[in-house]
């Protein structure tokens, strides 16, 4: 029964439908500080009325307006537009006969699609890529059809800053992705690219968490998200981004839902991960392990007379037919071609091209494989005891106690984000460290002074062992700002800047044990020293062991102030961490500091909690 | 057949945005790839996931220019190929695998049936794979071809 706009209005602002939250979600309104809302969506096409960012009563009113008008429905009509608002607005103002029918455009689009279950992907980080280590998450809609046990035919929903590469220099990069200088957009790809992208292109293990959404759910969910087609959300990297906006959908998805909410300032793909644990919408949890990985863990388990086959019909200069070892059984030889196969597919992805004589060693290799009638002879690829989710906190509070040049302190440490090399190590990849803004501030005991002793800006560690297939580049990179001994009474702020690179050796295949060796380069500064600063270059040490509950870590260095100050930096630090469980550890350190002939000492116990 | 090829594949870059990163060139060809590359995005740049210009929102185009005849999923089935021609290559030649499952699924081959479609793909590989340089629209036209000489696959060869 078709109702008078004016009726639906009277009835609206009866039911206070303007601060439901599930309109509150639909528009993406956040509370302000100044009492009111805003919505979090940027693009003008958006909002109905004028004020409709500002406004969740005339953005209602004008929907109501526009949506049950009696204008002929078709794909320009807003009713085609704005989906979910007008389903939800018929539900809730009690019309019995909400049609879209006319609206062909979305129809085609959701029976394309046609989704039955949802997924929530992370993958994962990657070793030798720390910018990776935050990760990604996406949405992949398993469609009910022909398509339903092909996930690879998939659709993946990917929320996403528009980035002209090509163009920009890595620091404007940086700079536009904090400050939301980058409009984001939903966008729709076939899964498969996304696992191509991920899995292969960046080597990273993929974690799939199946959703328990119901019909209904889903439904709702792909309304809204017709209607945020082609919407520009500007994307801050560190609070609205890929991963917080894949919350919001799921706000609107089930109602009562608080997920986006948990996230104000600061949106790490992992704790979305188990902000949706938490809220109870995990079924199961899938794993697809990385190109990289698979390979790695294949080789290492051929006995050495295939591992020397596989190095040597990968050689561009070495023939096919004439070199492979016939005296190999039906099984060993499917092993080495297809091990060969996947080696040179792995170095074209790495180094981005594929040459002729790779492709034609590839293509000969599998013609070979195809004449060999054994399936499968490889194991099943295991799944990580320990998931990517189950690590610790992102963040962390410290207290210590400890004595620096002789004078006792207490220090207070808190950092947003993310994980050092002694953190406890469980779901992370060892070697491998990314952190923020670590602040450190000491109360002096004797001086009865509370200083900011040190404010790590970024640290990345990506320490990749050499392995029988690669042999990857280690490096480092460190800002600072830390109160050093720079002559016996004096203690200045030093302002340095590292950027290390070296290789990487490990134990044996469990990486829990590891050295590194570093060409240390090093640029720092303060307004006190004569030449204002330095450059100095030297060798590097870094050995890690992991052993149960403890985690060990030596790092030794000298440099040599090649332009600027003329003086010689060494700096030792021996570090030893034990953990209880994921979230609190202990730790002590003993650090020197060789300033020329000038050295300062400092050891230090400090407790670790992980939120 | 090649400006056909070429024309499909320009076309069909803005509708599967990644594949603008597959390069030029279905086939072997296609593992060229210009990605975001360099230290400082990796240092400096936790990824902002900068899609490039991607601008797809899961629409396969009866107008990609690859064959607006095809009924959809014979479409997906070919874009599938073409993006993944060096996975369902190596999943046919050695008897198994997720890329050419999903492929079977794509063409319409049911279930029970992909276990024959692998078989006879890897028993013809070197007539699917007929050339160490052959691109996908002629991987496609020879798997349709190997496909109907199978009195049981004939029928969803279509």
């Amino acid at each position: 029964m078709a109702r008078d706009v004016d009726t639906l209005l009277v009835k609206a602002s009866r039911l206070h439908l303007a601060q439901n939250p599930e309109w509150l979600n639909l528009v993406h309104f956040r509370a302000t500080l100044t009492p009111g809302f805003e919505s979090q969506v940027d693009d003008p096409k958006f909002f109905l009325a004028k004020d409709g960012k500002y406004s969740p009563e005339s953005e209602l009113r004008e929907s109501i307006i526009q949506l049950f008008s009696k204008t002929a429905v078709s794909d320009s009509h807003p009713r085609c537009h704005f989906v979910a608002r007008y389903y939800w607005l018929a539900e809730k103002l009690d019309i019995d006969d909400p049609n879209t029918s006319a609206c062909a455009e979305y129809h085609k689009w959701l029976t394309e699609i046609n989704p039955k279950s949802a997924l929530l992907v992370f993958p994962a980080s990657y070793l030798n890529s720390p910018s990776s280590m935050f990760g990604h998450t996406l949405l992949r809609l398993d469609p009910g059809d022909y398509r339903k046990d092909i996930p690879l035919a998939s659709y993946a929903v990917n929320f996403a800053a528009q980035v002209q590469a090509s163009k920009e220099n890595g620091f404007l990069y940086v700079y536009r992705g904090l400050f939301g200088g980058y409009p984001g957009k939903f966008n729709i790809v076939p899964y498969h690219e996304k696992i191509k992208e991920y899995n292969d292109l960046e080597n990273r293990d993929i974690w799939e968490y199946s959703l328990n959404l119901t019909d209904a759910e889903i439904l709702r969910m792909m309304r809204h998200l017709w209607e945020l087609k082609s919407i520009r959300i500007d994307y801050f990297f560190t609070s609205e981004n890929c991963s917080y906006q894949l919350l919001s959908l799921l706000d609107v998805a089930r109602p009562g839902l608080r997920l986006a909410g948990n996230f104000s300032w600061r949106t790490i793909p992992v704790d979305t991960i188990r902000t949706v644990i938490d809220a109870g919408l995990v079924r199961q949890v899938g794993y697809r392990s990385s190109q990289s990985k698979l390979l790695l863990q294949r080789y290492r388990r051929l006995p050495e007379k295939l591992k020397r086959q596989v190095k040597l019909l990968t050689r561009p200069d070495i023939g096919l037919e004439e070199n492979l070892d016939t005296s190999l059984s039906p099984r060993e030889t499917a092993q080495v071609l297809e091990e060969s196969y996947d080696f040179l597919r792995f170095q074209a992805t790495s180094v981005r091209a594929l040459h002729k004589p790779q492709y034609q060693k590839s293509y000969q290799l599998l013609k070979q494989r195809s004449l060999i009638k054994t399936a499968s002879v490889w194991p099943a690829p295991s799944m990580p005891k320990i998931r990517s989710d189950q690590s610790h906190g992102s963040s962390r509070v410290a207290t210590g106690y400890g004595k620096f040049l002789g004078k006792h302190y207490w220090s207070f440490k808190y950092r947003p984000a993310y994980h050092q090399q002694l953190d406890p190590g469980k779901g992370f990849d060892y070697g491998s460290a990314i952190n923020f803004l670590d602040v450190d501030i000491r109360y002096g005991l004797q001086s009865k002074r509370l200083q900011l002793n040190s404010i790590n800006i970024v640290n990345i560690e990506s320490m990749t062992p050499v392995n029988g297939l690669f042999s990857p580049w280690s490096w480092m990179v460190n800002v600072e700002n830390r109160k050093t001994a720079i002559s016996e009474s004096q203690l200045f702020n030093v302002f340095q800047l590292n950027a290390d690179f070296g290789k990487t050796y490990a134990i044996d295949e469990t990486n829990k044990h590891a050295l590194s060796l570093f060409l240390d380069n090093q640029l720092y500064t303060n307004r006190h020293l004569e030449r204002k600063g330095g450059l100095g270059i030297g060798p590097r040490l870094y050995f890690r062991s992991n052993v149960t509950k403890f985690a060990f870590v030596t790092d030794l260095s000298w440099r040599k102030t090649v332009v600027g100050e003329s003086l010689q930096r060494k700096n030792a630090y021996i570090g030893v961490s034990k953990y209880w469980n994921e979230n609190t550890s202990l730790r002590i350190h003993w650090r020197r500091e060789m300033w020329d002939d000038t050295g300062s000492t400092e050891l230090e116990i400090s407790g670790h909690y992980y939120f | 057949m090649k400006k056909i090829l070429i024309a499909g594949l320009l076309s069909m870059t803005p509708l599967y945005g990644m594949a603008a990163e597959t390069g030029p060139g279905c086939g072997w060809g296609s593992m060229i790839f210009d990605g975001k590359e360099g230290v400082v995005f990796h240092v400096l740049a936790a990824t902002t996931n900068g899609s490039f210009g991607n601008q797809t929102f899961g629409m396969t185009s009866g107008t990609a220019g690859c064959d607006a005849s095809k009924p959809i999923h014979k479409q997906m089935a070919y874009n599938f190929l073409d993006s993944n021609m060096d996975k369902v290559a190596r999943d046919m030649a050695s008897g198994s695998g997720e890329s050419v499952t999903t492929l079977a699924g794509l063409l319409g081959v049911p279930e029970d049936k992909t276990p024959l479609f692998i078989k006879t793909s890897q028993d013809n590989f070197g007539k699917i794979f007929s050339r160490d340089d052959i691109k996908s629209d002629d991987v496609y036209g020879a798997i349709l071809k190997v496909m109907q000489e199978n009195e049981v696959l004939a029928q969803y060869a279509s």
